[in-house]
């Protein structure tokens, strides 16, 4: 099977996930800026659960002095992974899983990592490398699976559906040796499986054939290019769109055979392998009506919102919204404090205050029809509001993968994934509690 | 036409006496015998299945009683309704002091400075995992009436962006409690008036900064009270109930003047 496509081809011919999905305004205005670095900030606030699972266990005490690269918080159980400080600097504060580090001394050097005699998966979880596609599941059980035999594809997303953020556009431009280095890596870890397929959205052009140029006579890699649709880098609409298979409930891809990998995720991959850093710097797309420039700057994690509107000239006062993440699945934010994460992609600032008053479900069904994984947002949004956990349970309301695009559509303007998201925390919550 | 009513109206009616043989047979046989007790018993509560009680619901707090040795008590009844199932018992109910549930907050809008923007959907629990509403205190009630959905007796409204509970209509049941994610509504007894509504833990300088109405712990009220039943718990004062006796003189020595007599 191919997945050759050439862009003057028909649309036809490009690879898709089967159902819904939406087409919102791309806005990437910052694909064309080079990535940038910052100032190292005065003070970095580092949160110990970056990652899904249980937070890191500090292994540093208060007052300690630390080095940029140096590991503050180790691994707590499987599902868990490695924190480095991401300045030079002492130790001042430590409160509910959050590390706060004052620079001492501006060097951009770091700590390298200790390589030697070690596998790949080794050194990534050395490294504290976490999925940067947005849910940040720890990357060395994502390469760990029980039978590796049974994987087959490794799919690198490159989708990058979200609008604003170009943080792996400018990656695969800027990198894209890296890149292809650092997939060849995984690809030694798993010896039969055959090849790996890049999927990348027909929006990027340009890095669709820089990479086509470069692996031009590589079996192993393959690209496949896909039609412009959100959410086409979500993992179960990837794995639909290029391979046709369908992730079953509950389940994750590697049961299947399939192993998803974001663009960045490969790079902080072969920046551990060949250069001995650890996951201390991540890439962020700077965007929104607000910024003159927009453009994508590498930045220590544990930076503050604050020194980085300061930092770059931003009119603090006409702030309305600061999302962090992409406009659909991001979060907005209220404490300039807060540090940036590993998994952060970008950070939208805007000043167009767009009021939404709720209005009544008028059970037009336009979230069913656009809801990809075929599910009932209308009805979760109506069981949430009355706490009917049973009723959402049994209609798969934990197959959601809170991709926003009923939220977006919805003419009634009722913030649908919202009301999901609260009412799977509190499934989840009650969970636990049993 | 005849033709098409009649066989349809005979089938039927063979249909309903068939059925009503088989009913009547099944009602004698498969009897459940219920203690008359529990169906008066049933006819004088409430009817709200709350759980306050602390049995699933109505019908079974009936059963409760009237099986069990151990005394119970319905905190929703009033002493007309007590009384009413005491004599059907023949034995007393016992029970605690009558209780009403106080919101510790007193930030409405008209108080409360703002300085976040909160965008969300109108939902306390939303509120809590999205970082807090638009007020600026962390701890001050949300005011988007998660409780109001809980309260079976319609005694909850809000107010100017704060739950303002009617002691008349409050029972005391408690589901108010376990749904505020603030934590900020208790129980306390009826008898006592004085309420100081702040949960505020931040410290009194940043407290006022905040809410024109925050217990600032200066501790006056701590000194005023002759019967000590005041203290400053995390960064606000707190007063203990059983030493309470009403006498009302820290409302006046407050600086905040956020020291309420309630109705």
């Amino acid at each position: 099977m191919s997945y050759e496509n050439d862009q003057g081809g028909s649309l036809m011919n490009l690879l898709s996930f089967k159902r819904g999905g939406i087409h919102p305004a791309d806005n990437k205005i910052s694909s064309k800026s080079y990535i940038k670095t910052i100032k190292t900030p005065n003070t970095v606030n580092i949160s110990l659960s970056q990652h899904i699972g249980s937070p890191a266990k500090l292994i540093v005490k208060l007052g300690d002095i630390v080095k940029r690269g140096q590991l503050i918080a180790e691994a707590s159980s499987y599902i868990s992974a490695n924190i480095h400080s991401s300045i030079n600097g002492k130790i001042s504060k430590i409160e509910n899983n959050n590390v706060v580090i004052e620079k001492t001394i501006d060097d951009t050097s770091y700590l390298e990592l200790n390589t030697e005699n070690k596998t790949i998966k080794e050194i990534v979880k050395d490294a504290g490398i976490i999925g940067k596609g947005g849910a940040g599941f720890p990357t060395h059980v994502k390469l760990s699976p029980k039978e590796q035999e049974k994987i087959n594809t490794i799919l690198i997303n490159a989708a990058e559906c979200e609008p604003y953020l170009t943080a792996d556009h400018r990656l695969m431009l800027e990198k894209a040796k890296e890149l292809v280095y650092g997939i060849k890596l995984i690809l030694k870890e798993f010896k039969n499986v055959p090849k790996a397929i890049i999927a990348i959205e027909n929006n990027k052009p340009d890095a669709i054939a820089l990479l086509k140029s470069i692996i031009k006579n590589d079996n192993e890699i393959q690209i496949a290019v896909l039609k412009t649709r959100y959410p086409q880098g979500g993992e179960k609409q990837l794995i639909q769109a290029v391979l046709d298979l369908e992730v079953p409930t509950g389940e994750l891809p590697f049961n299947i055979g399939v192993i998803v990998l974001n663009v960045a995720t490969i790079i902080s991959i072969y920046e551990a392998y060949f250069n001995k850093k650890p996951l201390i710097d991540t890439l962020v797309t700077i965007s929104g009506d607000l910024i003159k420039e927009p453009s994508n700057y590498l930045i220590p994690i544990g930076t503050s919102i604050d020194y980085i509107i300061n930092e770059l000239n931003i009119e603090k006062d006409i702030i309305t919204k600061i999302i962090i993440g992409g406009p659909l699945m991001g979060f907005t934010i209220s404490d300039l404090n807060t540090g940036i994460n590993k998994t952060c992609s970008g950070i939208l600032f805007f000043k167009n205050k767009i009021s939404i008053k709720e209005r009544t479900c008028i059970n037009c069904g336009m979230c069913v029809d656009v809801c990809s994984l075929g599910l009932l947002p209308t009805k979760y949004a109506k069981y949430s509001k009355y706490d009917k956990m049973d009723e959402a349970l049994e209609a798969s309301i934990m197959d959601c993968t809170e991709c926003g695009c009923c939220s977006y559509i919805c003419p009634a303007k009722i913030e649908i994934v919202s009301w999901i998201k609260l009412l799977k925390n509190k499934i989840r919550n009650l969970k636990k509690g049993r | 036409l005849l033709n098409l009513i009649l066989p349809a109206v005979l089938v039927l009616v063979f249909l309903a006496i068939i059925a009503a043989i088989i009913l009547s047979i099944a009602s004698k046989k498969f009897k459940v015998e219920i203690d008359p007790k529990i169906m008066e018993i049933i006819d004088k509560l409430p009817g709200a299945n709350c759980g306050a009680c602390g049995s699933p619901g109505c019908s079974s707090f009936a059963e409760n009683l009237v099986n069990e040795d151990k005394p119970m008590c319905c905190p929703v009844l009033d002493e007309k309704g007590l009384l009413a199932i005491s004599n059907i018992l023949g034995k007393g109910l016992s029970c605690t002091e009558k209780q009403v549930a106080r919101v510790f907050c007193n930030g409405s809008t008209n108080f409360t400075r703002t300085n976040k923007n909160y965008d969300g959907i109108k939902n306390c629990n939303n509120a809590k995992l999205l970082g807090g509403s638009s007020k600026s205190c962390s701890y001050a009630c949300y005011g988007f009436g998660t409780c109001i959905e809980v309260c079976a007796f319609n005694a909850i409204k809000v107010d100017n962006g704060i739950a303002v509970i009617d002691s008349k209509k409050c029972v005391a049941c408690g589901l108010c409690l376990n749904s505020c994610p603030q934590n900020i509504i208790k129980l306390i007894p009826l008898s006592k008036k004085v309420v100081i509504p702040c949960s505020s833990e931040d410290k009194g300088a940043i407290a006022k900064q905040y809410c024109n109405v925050s217990c600032i712990s200066c501790s006056r009220c701590v000194k005023e009270c002759p019967s000590q039943a005041i203290s400053i718990v995390k960064n606000h004062a707190v007063i203990d109930y059983s030493k309470c006796t009403n006498c009302k003189k820290c409302i006046s020595v407050c600086p905040m003047k956020m020291i309420k007599e309630e109705a």
